[in-house]
């Protein structure tokens, strides 16, 4: 079952909390060896507002199974339901939609498509694991095992990091970057390296602005990612 | 088409076991591709490896 299967994590509610905690869970599952795991984006019972719905769409497409899925009693929630500008307290660019914002998070995944199947057959020929916590590959640092709903890595060669837990617009939020050399490929397709990280020294915070708008994800110093 | 981002490291020549020297700096990854239409996919397995070496006669880099 672990090496042909997927799963998926219930019936989940469209919560904040369930977002934060549906990055832990599929965590677990890479552990109990199901790496092809994921939730209902938005969330399965009650209504998905459009902040909640972006924000989960940014790090569901991260996952390694990403679908929005919804309970037929609660209102709409596909992504061209929210085909409204972004409000003054998610963002302050309200010419776009957040819908737009969603379509950028597709489309961002299918451009790591290549990466992600690759990631899947290698470990569908190896074992591991995809979508883990820090502290899977950087076990010594104790601070890879600290706020593990907003780091995380992808495969071998890319970093994510999310705001899962408060969807209001920061100018500053503290993500954690092991020690390396991280570049930035979202938003900067396919990279901005006049941007890198550089945490050669040692593991530290960083911190970036999170708007609506705004997720990361870094590549990881002696890797090769196919685009 | 598929193109390669590569970000290499000079920690990462020390465990490398593909080549026989240790360069001064290195990135590595896989790639699989598919025939994308049989049951049984035809899958095709590619290790790609880049390193850079500065010593001798002059830097130059390799992808393998």
């Amino acid at each position: 079952m672990q090496k042909y299967a997927y799963h998926w994590l219930g019936d989940n509610w469209s919560w904040v909390e369930y977002m934060a905690d549906s990055v832990k869970n599929i965590y677990e599952y890479q552990l109990f060896g199901l790496p092809f795991m994921g939730c209902d984006l938005c969330g399965f019972n009650g209504d998905a507002a459009g902040d909640l719905c972006t924000r989960w769409h940014q790090v569901g497409t991260l996952f390694p199974f990403a679908r929005n899925h919804n309970q037929n009693a609660t209102t709409d929630q596909e992504p061209y339901v929210f085909n409204f500008s972004l409000p003054a307290n998610v963002s302050d660019n309200h010419s776009i939609t957040y819908t737009d914002v969603i379509r950028t998070a597709i489309r961002n995944r299918y451009t790591l498509t290549r990466y992600y199947y690759s990631q899947f057959w290698k470990i569908n020929e190896e074992g591991g694991s995809f979508f883990k916590p820090l502290f899977f590959d950087f076990g010594d640092d104790a601070e890879a095992y600290k706020i593990i709903e907003k780091n995380m890595l992808i495969g071998n060669a890319l970093k994510g990091s999310v705001e899962t837990t408060n969807l209001s617009k920061s100018e500053g939020v503290d993500f954690y970057f092991p020690q390396g050399t991280w570049c930035p490929i979202i938003p900067h397709m396919p990279s901005n390296f006049n941007e890198c990280i550089d945490h050669s020294a040692g593991g530290a915070n960083k911190t970036l602005r999170s708007h609506m708008e705004d997720y990361y994800v870094h590549i990881r110093d002696g890797s090769i990612l196919p685009v | 088409m598929t193109d390669l981002i590569i970000l290499p490291n000079a920690s990462n020549g020390i465990n490398n076991t593909e080549v026989d020297y240790r360069p001064d700096c290195s990135a590595k990854g896989t790639l699989y591709f598919d025939d994308g239409v049989s049951y049984k996919k035809d899958v095709t397995k590619l290790q790609v490896f880049y390193s850079y070496i500065s010593e001798k006669l002059g830097a130059n880099s390799s992808i393998v």
